[in-house]
């Protein structure tokens, strides 16, 4: 187990005079996320620079490393091995970690990289450069270097306190602190789409509250079971966040038998976003976010998102908009939700689908059904009845 | 509220459950102990195990096994009788998992016994498949599913005559105290569950016909013959002694009862204009099962509409309600698999009333009438 942890965060060279506040965001959701690994253990985090260094006398573990490469905002993290600032120290230690990865391999390669943070240590990088790599060349038979595609990069750091050796650098989330660029209402169902896009916002800062539009009796308890799953997961993108389950088979029901066949799928959405924003009222929350791509389905063309768009009063995020099927799924296997979207579930929208739904939806239709058919009672009384799920960073869901 | 979910469990009878206090707070010593209050608890299981035997129609001489349940029972005669590889075991992929899935786990030849169209063994194909290999045959007595009645008895005298080497092992927990058993001798072992039949759960009961051996799955003290080590559970035995006794009592009558109720159900569905077909008929299920098949909704929105009117049915066996679609029992009963998530099942006791039906009925065909409206 590593005992250190340097973490890089993206983005913050983009940053001005917030710069600090962007840090300390991050800082903040790091400690939470370390924390909650710890258990009792005191953990500490100090600022080096543009980068966080993360301390544990007990060593962190492989899942405490792998929650922290979730957490947006950060590019890199470095697990790193610390040595006192004395240049005799670094060899030993260097030999000590190759030995571990090399086992038994016959033939690898390796490039040293030096960095002094500290410009007032004595030996510059690429002196110490060379000389490690001579060193270790002459220590291990196996070595050989590359410069361009190394099997190995070790990576020295000289830091103002202390020197740290790592040679694996772990490509995390990167984008925004969450919290840093406002609430949004996401709308989750049991598909690929609307986790992925719920990732792409977690990653430019958002912090999220989570509503499934329940259609029970129409689905069962598997499809809430299935978007329990989805929200633990994508709570680890998150710092802490609330699930909303709201009932909705008897809107539904009741949109489906006063409504033109081919609007009802629209009209479901339509209510949805409604709905949606009524919660964002409740959470002070200020867009709508939703897994739409441009003409994936009847409900996605040009002109629909433009009628559904009529009805919110906020704006509407869709960051998938022109992303293909394939791309979605692709991300959808990199962040993890894949493995559950891809169990099969009833759909309500499917179960009420109509033969022909309508592509270009009438706005003025929809205008006069809405008119017709005030529902916010209802959608309220759906929000007041709704199960809330709290999930915290380590996606563990908690029915509040 | 109308509970139409007796095979999957059904309540505790109001004198077993009267039993189990008294028995809680009386016999709460060790049954193996040797101070008079074990030997006393003790005294009482033995002869909840005579009267059992007997209510079974079997002799004095066999054996009967308390344990936790019908599926603890069903692996230990499965798995318990240790074939070898090329032991042949015959069983129906109809069954209930706790019979399929222990022969599933066998290292021997496993050969599947057809079902015909009704849902009745093909008893000449099962016959006509066995051979000197045949070491084992797997039956139920009622199907949980289907309710098919199969004559184990007449079936298992007549294997017994071509083979009277091969164990048959009959899981009896949808049958015992509803339709007649008698273990005279050509069935070796027979699951009893007390939760089906109004005891608690977690009690269950295995009969082994004299000389029958199996290799105790469970290592301890060598409670019950040494077959099933754990402490003896008294008040359950006690319990589960009694609801069988109270169900005895009224078994024939409420035969006749249920079947007319049963039948009622059947015209009712059928007149109401509505898809529905009935696989299994009458003469060949016990009366406490009824399933059928409504095409056109899916089995589990029904059950859900029903259940926001307080009326609980089944949409497949409650064990297995989580696999969605195809169903490898109701593929082995022969029932396409287009229509395998259109299959509901209601089922009896002796407390489901006419009164109880007709609201059913009504509540099933408002439901439909509602849902087809939309989807």
């Amino acid at each position: 187990m590593y005992k250190n942890l340097i973490i890089n965060i993206d983005e913050l060279w983009l940053k001005g005079k917030n710069r600090k506040y962007y840090f300390k965001t991050l800082k903040d959701h790091v400690k939470i996320v370390l924390k909650a690994h710890a258990k009792d253990e005191y953990i500490k985090l100090r600022n080096e620079q543009q980068r966080l260094v993360a301390e544990s006398e007990v060593g962190f573990t492989k899942e405490a490393i792998a929650s922290l490469v979730k957490v947006p905002g950060i590019s890199t993290v470095q697990p790193a091995i610390s040595v006192e600032k004395d240049k005799e120290a670094i060899l030993p230690a260097i030999i000590k970690k190759l030995t571990e990865e090399i086992g038994d391999k016959k033939h690898v390669t390796f490039k040293v990289k030096c960095k002094r943070i500290d410009k007032s240590f004595p030996h510059n990088s690429m002196d110490m450069c060379r000389e490690y790599g001579h060193l270790l060349l002459k220590e291990f038979d196996q070595l050989k270097v590359d410069v361009r595609k190394p099997d190995i990069m070790i990576d020295i750091k000289v830091m103002p306190e202390n020197i740290f050796i790592s040679t694996e650098k772990l490509t995390a989330t990167g984008g925004l602190p969450v919290r840093t660029s406002g609430r949004v209402v996401t709308m989750i169902s049991g598909g690929f789409d609307s986790p992925v896009a719920s990732f792409m916002m977690s990653k430019r800062g958002c912090s999220q509250d989570f509503i499934f539009f329940y259609a029970y009796p129409y689905v069962g308890d598997e499809v809430k079971d299935k978007i329990l799953k989805i929200c633990s997961i994508l709570g680890e993108y998150q710092r802490g966040c609330r699930l909303y389950v709201v009932p909705f088979g008897e809107v539904q029901n009741k949109i489906a038998k006063t409504c033109h066949e081919e609007y009802r799928t629209i009209l479901f959405r339509k209510f949805m976003v409604e709905t949606a924003n009524l919660l964002a009222d409740r959470v002070k929350a200020d867009a709508i976010l939703t897994g739409d791509a441009l003409g994936q389905v009847s409900s996605q063309t040009m002109r629909n998102l433009q009628v559904v768009d009529n009805f919110s009063k906020r704006i509407m995020l869709r960051p998938l908009v022109g992303f293909n099927k394939l791309e979605i799924i692709r991300l959808s296997e990199k962040i993890g939700t894949h493995d559950v979207s891809v169990i099969p579930h009833d759909d309500a929208c499917a179960l009420f689908s109509p033969k022909h739904p309508v592509i270009k939806a009438d706005p003025k239709y929809m205008d006069e059904y809405s008119i017709e058919n005030n529902l916010t009672d209802m959608l309220n009384q759906a929000l007041d009845d709704s199960e809330v799920y709290s999930i915290d960073v380590l996606g563990e869901v908690e029915e509040r | 509220m109308i509970y139409l979910d007796h095979a999957a469990s059904t309540p505790v009878k109001e004198q077993a459950r009267e039993v189990l206090l008294e028995s809680l707070v009386e016999d709460f010593a060790n049954p193996s102990s040797a101070h008079k209050l074990g030997k006393m608890a003790m005294k009482k299981v033995e002869k909840a195990r005579v009267k059992l035997l007997k209510m079974l129609g079997a002799s004095k001489k066999d054996q009967l096994l308390f344990l936790s349940s019908a599926t603890e029972a069903n692996n230990l005669v499965i798995r318990g009788l240790e074939l070898a590889a090329e032991d042949r075991v015959h069983y129906s992929l109809g069954d209930h998992p706790s019979t399929v899935n222990p022969v599933a786990s066998l290292n021997s030849r496993l050969v599947a016994i057809e079902l015909l169209s009704d849902g009745d063994i093909d008893e000449e194909k099962l016959l006509a498949s066995l051979d000197e290999n045949s070491k084992l045959i797997v039956l139920s007595h009622v199907n949980n599913q289907s309710g098919n009645i199969y004559q184990v008895e007449t079936l298992a005298k007549k294997i017994k005559v071509l083979f009277p080497k091969i164990h048959i092992h009959v899981d009896g927990v949808q049958g015992f105290t509803k339709v007649a058993i008698s273990l005279d001798g050509s069935i070796d072992t027979y699951t009893i569950s007390g939760h089906k039949l109004g005891a608690p759960k977690g009690i269950g009961a295995l009969y082994l016909k004299q000389g029958v051996l199996v290799e105790p799955q469970l290592l301890g003290g060598g409670h019950e013959f040494g077959l099933r080590s754990s402490t003896v559970n008294t008040p359950l035995i006690l319990s589960l002694l009694c609801a069988v006794e109270v169900a005895m009592t009224k078994r024939v009558e409420e035969l006749v009862r249920l079947k007319e109720l049963n039948s009622f159900v059947r015209s009712e569905l059928l007149e109401s204009g509505f898809d529905i077909s009935f696989p299994f008929p009458l003469e060949k299920t016990s009366p406490y099962i009824l399933s059928f098949i409504f095409k056109g909704v899916s089995s589990d929105i029904i059950l859900r509409h029903l259940e926001m009117k307080q009326i609980f049915v089944a949409s497949s066996s409650a064990c297995s309600s989580k696999a969605k679609g195809f169903n490898a029992g109701f593929a082995a009963m022969n029932i396409d698999d287009s229509l395998h998530k259109f299959v509901l099942r209601v089922s009896f006791n002796d407390s489901t009333t006419k009164n109880d039906l007709c609201e059913f009925i009504k509540e099933f065909k408002e439901t439909i009438t509602d849902i087809k409206r939309i989807l």
